[in-house]
């Protein structure tokens, strides 16, 4: 740790002091932080996984250590096999929506031209709209007998859709809702992406020749290639972690066709009031979100063009 | 791929610009419609109301103590503000810039 420590200061000689010789002034300023992440952070997370190693009654009062009853119990029941499955084929369509209608709203606008920051506010409104106002809009948007898609169905001779009320139609729905509410996101940073790359780099190109199309794949996609990396990277997380619109719009259901693997865990603590069960649920997802996060930096973090 | 006339180009960008733009806002804008609409309305087809109507602004400000909701969202938001710049401000300094073990 020492020499560590000496090594560095010897390097930045601007900061150079004695090692460790602020070590209490750094600590006075990480307090406040580190306080309320250990309150509110910290402690709640051990404390679930604490609780996951438990059998409890209704009212919390007494516990029971049971080891890894709960997650062994997990592992033989269905329902959270199909909440797993649900969420897996939620993210598989988020994913990739989210980035494709980002993408092109992101090529559209990172270069200016008159009016671009109107059509930047418009997409980037899909995101500044609060979860609840969204929730509301694309609930009335859907809406089976007043909503205007289904209005434009019929007008075209397309029979209505029970969007959010059928079994085989509320998850993908659902998934488009989410993906839609990603676009602002998604087009701010691969906007932010598009405008690193050098303009000079397109002119060689079109002095060669290249096509629009041949441009994309050799030019602005392998040095969008960060950018790309840590879009897919924050959609899967927050894909796989959705709750708010869920929860809005169908409650996991019709016949729990949208209970995902975070709403399983909410309807196990706050509906069936087994805390210590749902604490296990959300230790695996936990887990399962780390070892994704872990393999995305893996396999791509590395074959990532860094310019 | 043939190319298009170059006085064409510009038309067609903000015409694809504007109907990306469109759909992506149009349940936004459903919602925005509907606020304008009297219940009588609210079924009525078409995306602009047929007749509009500030009723539901009315009825929202006479039944709802909104300038109390208002407030409670500008209190929040603001002391969140002032508390994470205060805190992250001196995270940010002691990890940056101040020497210490570990």
């Amino acid at each position: 740790m020492m020499v560590k420590e000496q090594d560095f200061s010897r390097r930045s000689s601007a900061y150079h002091v004695r090692p460790g010789g602020e070590t209490l002034e750094a600590l006075f300023l990480l307090a406040p932080g580190l306080i309320l992440l250990l309150i509110f952070l910290v402690w709640p997370t051990l404390n679930a996984f604490w609780l996951s190693f438990h059998r409890e009654n209704l009212l919390g009062t007494q516990r029971e250590w049971v080891g890894l009853a709960n997650y062994a119990e997990m592992l033989r029941d269905p329902a959270f096999w199909r909440a797993v499955g649900a969420t897996f084929l939620f993210a598989a369509i988020v994913v990739p929506v989210q980035i494709f209608l980002g993408m092109v709203a992101a090529l559209m606008v990172a270069r200016p031209f008159p009016g671009v920051n109107f059509f930047r506010t418009l997409f980037f409104l899909t995101t500044a709209v609060p979860t609840a106002v969204a929730a509301v809009a694309w609930g009335w948007f859907l809406h089976p007998v007043g909503g205007l898609l289904n209005r434009w169905l019929e007008a075209m001779g397309l029979p209505p859709q029970p969007w959010l009320t059928s079994v085989e139609l509320a998850l993908p729905t659902l998934a488009i809702v989410t993906a839609w509410a990603g676009v602002g996101f998604t087009a701010i940073l691969l906007t932010a992406g598009l405008q690193q790359i050098p303009e000079d780099l397109y002119e060689a190109a079109r002095i060669d020749g290249a096509s629009a199309w041949r441009q994309f794949w050799h030019i602005t996609l392998p040095l969008l290639s960060p950018t790309l990396f840590l879009v897919a990277l924050l959609t899967v997380l927050n894909s796989l972690t959705a709750f708010g619109q869920i929860h809005l719009l169908t409650r996991g259901g019709p016949a729990e066709s949208t209970m995902v693997w975070v709403y399983r865990i909410y309807q196990d603590a706050f509906f069936n009031f087994r805390f210590s069960y749902a604490s296990a649920q959300a230790v695996a997802l936990f887990l399962v979100l780390l070892l994704l996060a872990g393999l995305q930096f893996r396999w791509f973090g590395r074959r990532v063009h860094y310019g | 791929m043939g190319r298009l006339p170059r006085w064409l180009e510009k038309p067609l960008f903000y015409l694809a610009l504007g109907v990306y733009a469109w759909l992506l806002v149009l349940p936004l804008l459903t919602l925005l419609s509907a606020s304008f609409r009297s219940d009588a309305d609210l079924y009525a087809p078409g995306l602009l109301p047929p007749r509009p109507t500030l009723e539901a602004y009315q009825e929202a400000i006479q039944k709802y103590p909104v300038g109390r909701y208002l407030l409670n969202s500008l209190v929040v938001s603001l002391s969140v503000t002032l508390g994470v710049l205060l805190v992250s401000a001196s995270m940010g300094y002691a990890l940056a810039r101040v020497r210490f073990i570990g």
